[in-house]
């Protein structure tokens, strides 16, 4: 694969989401079903590394660059990471003027449940992956629960979880 | 996030590294999964709930169930969402 075709499947993915994760499913079908760049476990492990990094959410496309294509792949993820905020500004303009109309607001929430539904769908391949036995199953549990009852940062959850896991292999 | 990319790529064989890697994945699907109800946590209000479960889950049964692509799930969503409006507040 060409790291134009890279670049153009990352870019297509972070347009089309509306927040760090939610370009997964979009990644996940180019690069894991279509076109074999990438492994569930290697587009899990990207997440473990965006997540793990200081820096903006979605930073995990960068490692799904560098796992299809090395350094220059990583290159063309960082690009495509940041091509979308240079269009921001006449994006601005135009939603200063349409915010307040009810039917592109109706459109907007409609694409964000549905980008929702894509990013659940995305958990079972990789939960699939993931589940080796009862406690990765435990861990999955209580990391989606601390991080939808808690404030606790998402690194603190990988950490702890890796921790656990380790804890067990010494048993 | 590429040293730390590299740093999984030397590492990935050593048993403690899988072990801790094991957790990570585990916590990974869990971030994903509290991702996608923080996404809508916002928008799920008394007059909106059943319109936004309803797009939510069946574009989980597109992907999950018949491997839509999300780009098609993506667009028939925002026809959805341009006809089927939103009930007014009252």
């Amino acid at each position: 694969m060409s790291l134009l075709v890279l670049y153009l499947l990352l870019l297509k993915a972070t347009v089309t989401s509306f927040s760090g994760l939610s370009s997964l499913p979009m990644i996940r079908h180019d690069l894991v079903v279509t076109r074999h760049s990438l492994t569930d476990r290697q587009l899990n492990a990207a997440v473990v590394v965006g997540q793990s990094s200081p820096g903006p959410f979605g930073l995990y496309i960068v490692a799904v660059g560098y796992f299809a294509a090395g350094i220059p792949g990583a290159i063309a993820g960082w690009l495509a990471l940041i091509t979308p905020a240079l269009v921001v500004i006449p994006m601005l303009r135009y939603a200063a003027r349409h915010t307040e109309d009810p039917r592109l607001q109706g459109v907007l929430r409609a694409v964000i449940a549905a980008s929702a539904g894509l990013t659940l769908s995305i958990c079972v391949p990789l939960a699939r992956d993931a589940i080796t036995g009862w406690l990765p199953a435990a861990t999955i549990l209580a990391a989606t629960l601390a991080l939808i009852l808690t404030r606790v940062e998402t690194v603190w959850v990988i950490l702890l979880s890796a921790a656990v896991s380790l804890l067990a292999l010494w048993r | 996030v590429v040293l730390l990319v590299r740093g999984y790529e030397a590492w990935y064989r050593s048993p403690f590294v899988v072990a801790a890697l094991q957790g990570a994945l585990a916590a990974a699907v869990g971030i994903i999964l509290s991702s996608a109800w923080l996404l809508l946590r916002p928008y799920f209000t008394a007059r909106t709930w059943v319109r936004m479960t309803a797009l939510a889950a069946g574009s989980f049964a597109l992907s999950a169930g018949l491997a839509a692509p999300p780009i098609r799930v993506l667009a028939l969503a925002a026809l959805i969402g341009w006809f089927w409006r939103e009930r007014p507040a009252s």
